[in-house]
């Protein structure tokens, strides 16, 4: 069983690369050899020929306006594939997601996404701020612990 | 942790979320009129700033990232601002594997475009509901086997970009005086099996314009009404016989009538272009400096111009390649004039030009240089200013850097191809809202898709215009009566 651990964010956006971040301290938590960590900055389409090859995904990722900076979101199942509207430019990863199946691509069997509440994913800047740098230990536990309920070991 | 049904209630999705919403504001006169119309978009802040004091070479790295659409056309409009800060020219080899890279990045992106935003407009219709007008509409609509053929085709551009540029999407390879690695001929043959893929996939692509578009009477009169229509000036790249090109060339202006306006080397632009500050958007608006602004209106005394893929065929005479020629007389046989002012046959303009990068894309992949070894030219001269322009798929995307002695950034200008488009976006929102508002009216039901397909016609990328990333952009249209009172908000998250 291969499991894929993306990140998702920009890494030099300040608190939008709280997604990059917390799959690299995931993959070392967790991380075996069927475990791959991939980090990256691409949405909708793209994100999901990354994930095409696993069995399963987890997607981490920034989200603002998301609550207390640090909360986590998980999104998981029909979920994923709402809230997506159309776009100015791109497709969302809900649209790619629906796509591929209608398509008969190949699809890991679970794809999970955690969305991390964030403060300013607004801002060039290689650092993040420090109430998201202060709460990553946390998130990282939060997320490990809820995959280990969900997945057993991965 | 939050649960999965509180979470739906909030719009998350992945790195497209970021651009917060688009604000459009409608101000009504007595009548109930439209007034006017502004659109504005949320900012991301210090770019410029984060760039200043690094190393100047690490801008083909860093300005990729100011944005997920078109990180190929930063790091080559910023790479050719390198060879310019570093006085030193690609090797031939080295322009060919930029310019290959290049071309079947804007096969990729202007196929995304066509049917993934553009698509559900005319192939599941403008006046669908938001639940159908999606890319899985489209497949609905034109089956599944098309489907499979245009995410091949994506899948193998963007190969190529990996092959040639040396990492998925991002590409790292470009480097003043050339780039990093040769092709080899295993490699050439994948890339050439591609290309001639891409060729196809054009073909077939022009054939769903034929049959889904212009075969339904009700489209072909949506690309030509008034409602989508600005008679501007027109800039694109062009070579030295006037023809479009992507990579390399010089800026040409043609006037609302077709007639050449200026024809100036890019280094040259600040000299022809000037930047118009409003009070109510930071992003400003660029105009043709010989003519002078005169706010958001169309014409030959207003300095607006456009860019992008109708901009460039309207600015050119014409294509290097055979089959884009033939679809470039075509389409302005059947448009009956040129330049086209037709908004919305932007749409019919990027296939041109889809078919022309994967034509390049084979010339370029079976060129006999293509695999010399020689790739680079290192650089010898120390660094000073330079300026780098190429075609982005959406319009000249300018990078200007100046650099002290030690080779560190001192200061840098950009110009995206959304940011040239701004004025004649601003005045498509306007037209679009002045068609759907009547006397205090409000058709609410509508507004939102035209609006929407205003400016989608011009595949904005606010990402990079405000330095943000891109993708989906909630939008909040607030109408406002002649005293300033708000009267309606529709919004769409």
């Amino acid at each position: 069983m291969r499991t894929l651990i993306l990140g998702l964010g920009n890494p030099i956006l300040t608190d939008d690369a709280v997604g990059l971040h917390v799959a690299r301290r995931l993959h070392e938590l967790l991380g075996g050899e069927d475990v791959d960590l991939v980090e990256a900055a691409v949405a909708g389409l793209q994100s999901v020929d990354l994930i095409c090859r696993y069995d399963r995904a987890v997607i981490i990722d920034a989200v603002p306006d998301g609550g207390q900076p640090g909360r986590v979101w998980r999104i998981d199942g029909a979920g994923l594939d709402s809230g997506a509207a159309p776009s100015s430019h791109g497709i969302g990863l809900g649209q790619a997601l629906r796509l591929a199946r209608e398509l008969s691509m190949r699809l890991p069997e679970e794809t999970i996404l955690y969305a991390i509440a964030v403060v300013d994913p607004y801002t060039f800047g290689e650092g993040m701020t420090p109430q998201v740098e202060q709460a990553l230990p946390g998130v990282v536990q939060e997320i490990a612990t809820d995959l280990a309920r969900l997945w057993g070991r991965i | 942790m939050a649960s999965e049904a509180e979470a739906r209630r909030i719009t998350i999705d992945p790195i497209t979320r970021l651009e917060g919403h688009g604000r459009i504001e409608i101000f009504l006169d007595d009548e109930g009129e439209v007034a006017n119309a502004y659109f504005q978009v949320p900012e991301l802040r210090g770019f410029e700033k984060f760039c200043e004091g690094r190393p100047v070479e690490d801008l083909a790295l860093i300005t990729p990232r100011i944005c997920g659409v078109c990180p190929e056309a930063h790091h080559m409009a910023s790479t050719k601002a390198l060879d310019a800060v570093f006085q030193v020219e690609p090797t031939p080899a080295g322009r060919k594997l930029r310019e290959l890279l290049y071309s079947a990045f804007f096969v990729a992106d202007h196929a995304t475009h066509f049917y993934a935003l553009s698509g559900p407009d005319f192939v599941v219709g403008p006046d669908a509901s938001p639940a159908e007008r999606n890319i899985v509409g489209v497949i609905a609509k034109v089956g599944l086997e098309l489907g499979g053929e245009v995410l091949k085709a994506l899948a193998a551009c963007h190969e190529v970009v990996a092959i040639i540029g040396g990492k998925y999407v991002h590409p790292v390879s470009g480097l003043p005086g050339g780039v990093s690695k040769a092709l080899t001929e295993e490699d050439r043959a994948r890339v050439e099996e591609i290309a001639r893929a891409a060729v196809e996939f054009g073909k077939l692509s022009l054939k769903v314009l034929d049959d889904v578009v212009l075969a339904n009477t009700g489209y072909v009169d949506l690309i030509r009404s008034d409602a989508f229509t600005h008679r501007t000036y027109y800039m694109g790249l062009v070579d030295e016989n006037n023809r479009v090109n992507f990579y390399d060339g010089m800026l040409r202006v043609v006037d609302p009538e077709g007639k050449e306006f200026v024809r100036f080397h890019p280094s040259q632009y600040l000299e022809h272009i000037g930047e118009h500050v409003e009070p109510w958007t930071y992003l400003k608006f660029p105009f043709l400096k010989a003519i002078g602004w005169k706010g958001l209106v169309d014409g030959p005394d207003s300095g607006i111009y456009r860019v992008g893929p109708l901009a460039r065929l309207n600015a050119s005479d014409g294509m290097t390649t055979p089959l884009a020629q033939a679809e470039y007389q075509r389409m302005y046989d059947t448009l009956g004039s040129r330049p086209v002012h037709q908004t919305l046959a932007m749409h019919w303009a990027r296939l041109v030009e889809l078919m022309h990068a994967a034509e390049r894309m084979l010339e370029l992949a079976t060129d006999p240089e293509i695999t010399d070894p020689n790739v680079r030219n290192l650089p010898t001269k120390p660094p000073g200013e330079g300026v780098g322009v190429v075609e982005a798929p959406r319009g000249v995307l300018i990078h200007h850097y100046w650099a002290d002695e030690k080779g560190l950034a001192r200061k840098i200008n950009l110009i995206v191809g959304t940011a040239h488009n701004y004025g004649g976006i601003a005045m498509s929102v306007k037209k679009a809202a002045q068609a759907l508002i009547r006397k205090g009216v409000v058709v609410s039901e509508g507004l939102l898709n035209r609006i929407e397909m205003a400016f989608r016609a011009y595949d904005p990328c606010f990402g990079c215009a405000t330095h943000s990333l891109p993708g989906q952009m909630p939008l909040i249209v607030s109408i406002y009566d002649n005293r300033g009172n708000l009267v309606q908000r529709l919004r769409r998250d």
